[in-house]
């Protein structure tokens, strides 16, 4: 444990030197601060006489505060306005700060799931080799085929749009990419005295993978993994914007950009930067979170990779 | 024949890390004389690599700095007014061989010979030698190598002096085929004598058109391409013509020229002894076999016949039986072409092979110099005893072979005065105060040692020189 | 080794990659019931009516076991048939018919991309650690960011919304109005900016050239991020190498080191990543086009996507998929161009 503990220190300092991997893990953790808090920095305003439609059970549903076509400016009562009227006037600041937690929400299960397929994979195709290795790595093979966003959509398209489908595609999407870095791990790792040993003791494969070739495969790729929950969100931002999202009243960054897309492009010369805030708000969100987890993730890359860290 | 080659006088190089000051070189003073193989021998780390590095300003100098000292290169030029061929002005040898700063007089310009000013102090210019410093007292003309811009430097590197790294693999493109990177040397260094050589190929081709009255649609374009090549006689480095390379059909005037560049590749090649050499020219480095790429590195370094060879480790990552034939080579090469070999290395029974010289180096510093059986037979500085003790002849029978105590220090923080101190079996005081210059102890022998200096009255002879340390082969 | 070789093995490794693709589209469409799958057969929109529908699922077997299906359907595909849409019309047709949209925009980016990311990436690595290199590192790891459709957003309130200097959609009114409609104007290619040249009429092209102006740009910054961070590194890593180190010690100038030795090393990473470049622009292209109201692929697969139109999204996909096939082999062909090494295997 002692050498890991080191290993840990060196690259804590080394990531302080950098100062933009400070400025990434600030980012993160503020945008965890807001997750955790949201219910008390958006409480459900569900009951007040201006909501015209709320639902008290599921806080992800936007409360809706009427349909006039105006989207409402920043003031007291909407710190970032609202959006148009159509197909309601949702407050922007309650969509921005629950959407934070639904991000890492969807984040962490897409991560998550296409992880387990990945590993999971990756653990067979590398141990066993041969012919499974061999099925195995071409159907990755056929999936890194399609372009991420188009397949996603077209799994969207044809399972139905929902939040659960939309995970599960950006997933199907994701985990092939996961198969690849563990098996080469597993590989490297295969060949290696201690699992020999362990075999010719009669460990059973499964015993072997799990017990003694996981923990050290795997773990740098799962806080790579981890760093690509910016970009799953970036992704899933994308299919809601396109409108194959959740549902026009949920809390998801994406969406709420979507609403301005006529503001924008309807009217030339009618000025859409007066409706700044229905766009710049949540998609600055987006932006600074997909930021702070890539930075997070540059210099954590940094630190892992070995040919680097010799300084 | 002058006496050095390269004098090299007190380099001290810094790098500025992280980690600290690193004081990589603390005052190198190496001679090299002409065309011999002068060996610099120690341990890794200790700085070989860095001196030749900075000879040649190949250090990264952001962390890296030459913080003082010189780097003289022998470098007489052709007379101008005769142009090589002998006149009044040059003494009928065509090359005018007088150093710039003391007229030949060998004098310090500052303090006019005498090293000491009237009030007492020492001339820094000359270090209280009295010699002149631009040309370390032998009145011929000598470059400072460390004053040079980058372009006179980038003429200097593959020109007058080559240099050629340990692993062969490593020193070629790999994305680069043999006869591109050969014909590079020559492009860069001999584009005169490649102008002059596609020049003549031109005019041959011009006449066979004539006599034989075929392919008269050619001759427009050859007359062009003469033209071409007249101007880039005048102005080998004209911009104008070096941009046409670039224009999609006009840029193939250039094909001439590489003709020209790869029969001479071919004469190179073939002077490092490849077989089927045409083969080679053609083929990619990872092609080619260890003992191969290091004679095509050769090749490329001595292409332009330079005056200095600086070997790096070239037999490190080589086996024995190729290191032998290489080794070989360099030394009829070396006959052939004249050229001075400072040849590095770790390995003592190549040193015993191959140098006439040889300079041991201790962190940075120069500790012994002498040539070479001197070296072995009578090592005067306890580090160089360390070492040679520790080879064992084959008729001895050890259990143990004689280590030296301690280990290589930390450059950010060496010891103070002599550098060896703490590890050395005979410092006293002194050794920690003062660090010990290098002096001639023996004719011809030179050692940084207070055992031999001023206070060598603080040892005995024994301790100079213990009778059964001496190693006889 | 040759490379004609090496080129003809690797188009044979393409069949299963085709045969996996298409399986893979062929699941997705088995989740659909038979009357949802037929449109993606039938040509002619009578063949989907409710009199005829039975007749349909007879002829292409849609009640047949799944090979059977799975034959037909490949049959289909490569005679060129993707079904009906759902404004019943033929999903390849439209899908030729918005080609030359997409492929402006998607051709004219990949030059920039590459083009500026190659450059920018050893000015980077040229002038490590100093001012050009870290300006170029913020803007590579914000372009990685941001999401493409918010800066899309944001050009566009403010270069349309505000100044009305670069508008969306692909042609102005007058274009079609009065060149295109009246038969002034041949559309040879389908490419305005090459048509307007073609038939003479450079105010055309001038007007296609200012609509691309910030669908290019947004379509760009991203990959243009991320060539510039590879090449950066892969330059960084090529200039630490030996053999950079020899070519110095032989007299070679410096830029020629850096453009001759250091970058033709360098580009082999990024060789590596323009397949997934080019996966990054028909991912972009479908977002961009949506932003700036381009009736391309992209805007077709995105709205028919919303409109829940099964038949012309996987069409979509299917020709995606047969493009980034095409395009990685085309990738690895000059991969093996460019380093010789890999010509052994």
């Amino acid at each position: 444990m002692q050498p890991r503990i080191r290993e840990a220190k060196f690259g804590l300092n080394r990531m302080k030197q950098n100062p933009l991997s400070i400025v990434g893990l600030a980012i993160t953790l503020g945008f965890v601060v807001i997750a955790l808090a949201a219910p008390l920095l958006a409480p459900s305003p569900c009951g007040r006489p201006e909501v015209v439609s709320c639902n008290p059970n599921d806080p992800f549903v936007m409360p809706n505060y009427g349909y006039e076509t105006e989207p409402l400016p920043p003031s007291a009562d909407h710190p970032f306005g609202t959006t148009p009227g159509r197909p309601g006037r949702y407050d922007i600041y309650y969509g921005v700060v629950w959407g934070t937690r639904n991000a890492f929400r969807v984040g962490i299960v897409v991560v998550g799931l296409a992880l387990l397929i990945g590993i999971l994979l990756g653990l067979v195709a590398g141990y066993y080799g041969g012919i499974l290795d061999e099925i195995i790595m071409r159907i990755v093979d056929v999936f890194l085929t399609f372009p991420s966003l188009i397949l996603a959509i077209a799994i969207v398209a044809a399972f139905g749009q929902n939040l659960g489908n939309i995970m599960i595609a950006v997933a199907i999407v994701w985990w092939p990419s996961y198969v690849r870095l563990v098996r080469g791990d597993v590989l490297a790792a295969r060949e290696e005295g201690y699992v020999q040993s362990v075999r010719a003791l009669g460990a059973s494969d499964a015993r072997i993978m799990v017990r003694h070739i996981l923990p050290n495969a795997v773990y740098p790729i799962l806080i790579l993994a981890s760093m690509d929950i910016g970009s799953v969100v970036l992704v899933v931002a994308a299919l809601s914007f396109l409108g194959l999202g959740v549902g026009s009243n949920y809390a998801d960054w994406g969406g709420l950009v979507n609403f301005t897309r006529d503001l924008i492009v309807g009217q030339a010369g009618g000025d859409p930067l007066a409706y700044w805030y229905t766009y710049v708000y949540p998609g600055l969100f987006i932006f600074l979170f997909v930021l702070g987890w890539n930075l997070l993730g540059d210099a954590l890359r940094d630190v892992l990779d070995p040919r680097v860290r010799r300084r | 024949m002058v006496d050095r080659v390269l004098i090299v006088g007190g380099l001290k190089v810094n790098f500025y890390t992280y980690a600290g000051v690193v004081k990589a070189l603390d005052g190198i003073d190496i001679d090299l004389r002409p065309n011999e193989t002068h060996g610099l021998v120690g341990e890794t780390g200790c700085g070989k690599s860095v001196t030749v590095h900075s000879l040649i300003k190949l250090i990264p100098m952001p962390p890296g700095k030459i913080e003082g000292g010189r780097a003289l290169l022998h470098a007489p030029v052709t007379c101008r007014t005769c142009r090589g061929k002998g006149c009044p002005e040059c003494g009928g040898s065509g090359t005018l061989d007088t150093c710039e700063a003391c007229g030949g007089a060998t004098k310090c310009v500052k303090c006019r010979g005498f090293g000491r000013y009237k009030d007492g102090k020492s001339c820094r210019t000359c270090g209280a030698s009295g010699l002149c410093a631009s040309c370390g007292g032998s009145g011929s003309r000598y470059l400072d190598l460390l004053a040079l811009s980058a372009k006179q430097m980038r003429e200097i590197r593959g020109g007058s002096i080559s240099m050629i790294l340990q692993e062969p693999m490593s020193a070629l493109n790999p994305v680069l085929t043999v006869a591109e990177q050969v014909g590079e040397a020559f492009y860069y260094h001999q584009r005169a004598a490649l102008v002059h050589g596609t020049l003549a190929a031109l005019d041959r081709a011009l006449k066979d058109i004539e006599t034989s009255r075929k392919s008269r649609w050619r001759r427009p374009i050859l007359r062009w391409y003469r033209f071409l090549y007249r101007r880039m006689e005048r102005d080998p480095e004209s911009r104008l013509l070096q941009s046409l390379r670039r224009v999609p059909v006009v840029r193939r005037y250039h094909r001439w020229l590489a003709r020209e560049m790869r029969a001479q590749s071919l004469d190179a090649l073939n002077m490092v002894r490849i077989p089927s050499p045409e083969k080679v020219l053609d083929s990619y480095p990872h092609e080619l076999s260890g003992g191969m790429m290091q004679r095509v590195v050769i090749s490329i370094a001595l292409a332009s016949h330079p005056r200095v060879l600086i070997a790096d480790e070239p037999t490190t990552a080589l086996d024995v039986t190729i290191q032998s034939q290489i080794l070989r080579l360099m030394a009829d090469l070396k006959g052939q072409l004249g050229t001075a070999i400072i040849f590095i290395t770790h390995d003592l029974a190549v040193i015993a092979q191959v140098c006439d010289r040889v300079s041991v180096m201790y962190a940075g510093t120069i500790a012994e110099s002498a040539p070479t059986l001197p070296i072995f037979r009578e090592p005067l500085h306890p580090y160089t005893r360390g070492l040679v003790r520790a080879i064992p002849g084959p008729h001895e029978d050890v259990q143990r072979l004689p280590e030296i105590a301690g280990s290589v220090p930390n450059l950010v923080t060496p010891p103070s005065g002599c550098r060896f101190h703490p590890r050395c079996p005979f410092a006293k005081a002194v050794c920690k105060e003062e660090k010990p210059l290098l002096l001639e102890a023996r004719p011809s022998h030179r050692v940084a040692c207070h055992m031999y200096g001023p206070y060598a009255e603080q040892w005995t002879d024994a301790d100079r020189l213990l009778p059964q340390e001496v190693v006889t082969r | 080794m040759n490379l004609r070789v090496y080129i003809i093995r690797r188009l044979l490794l393409l069949i299963p990659v085709i045969l996996g693709v298409t399986l893979l589209i062929f699941a997705v469409l088995q989740f659909l019931t038979p009357f949802q799958r037929a449109a993606a057969f039938a040509t002619n929109p009578q063949d989907l009516r409710p009199e005829n529908i039975d007749r349909t699922i007879e002829r292409y077997h849609l009640n047949d076991p799944v090979w059977v299906q799975y034959g037909i359907w490949i049959q289909q595909v490569f005679t060129g048939n993707l079904g009906l849409d759902r404004n019943q019309r033929s999903v390849a047709t439209v899908l030729v018919q918005r080609a030359p949209a997409t492929v402006e925009l998607a051709v004219y980016s990949g030059i920039i991309i590459v083009i500026g990311g190659i450059w920018q990436g050893t000015v980077a690595a040229r002038w490590k650690d100093r001012a050009p290199d870290h300006a170029t590192r913020v803007l590579a790891i914000s372009g990685w960011s941001l999401p493409t459709f918010w800066l899309g957003l944001l050009l566009l309130a403010f270069f349309y919304g505000r100044v009305n200097w670069f508008p969306p959609g692909i042609v102005s009114d007058w274009v079609t109005i009065d060149r295109v409609n009246p038969g002034a104007f041949t559309r040879h290619t389908g490419l305005y900016t090459v048509d307007g040249i073609l038939n003479g009429q450079l105010d055309v092209t001038w007007d296609a050239i200012v609509h691309l102006v910030l669908p290019v740009f947004t379509l760009s910054f991203v990959s243009w991020a991320i060539i510039t961070r590879i090449m950066r590194s892969s330059m960084i890593e090529a200039l630490s190498r030996d053999y950079v180190k020899f070519a110095r010690a032989k007299g070679v100038p410096e830029s020629v080191v850096v453009r001759r030795h250091a970058r033709r090393n360098a580009l082999i990473p990024v060789a590596t990543v323009s397949g997934f470049v080019v996966a990054g622009l028909l991912n972009g292209v479908v977002i961009t086009e949506t932003v700036f109201v381009r009736p391309g692929l992209g805007e077709y697969a995105a709205s028919a996507a919303v409109n829940l139109d099964i038949t012309a999204v996987l069409g979509f996909t299917l020709v995606n998929a047969f493009l980034l096939v095409i395009t990685n082999l085309v990738v690895d062909i000059m991969y093996a161009y460019i380093d010789p090494r890999i010509r052994l295997e």
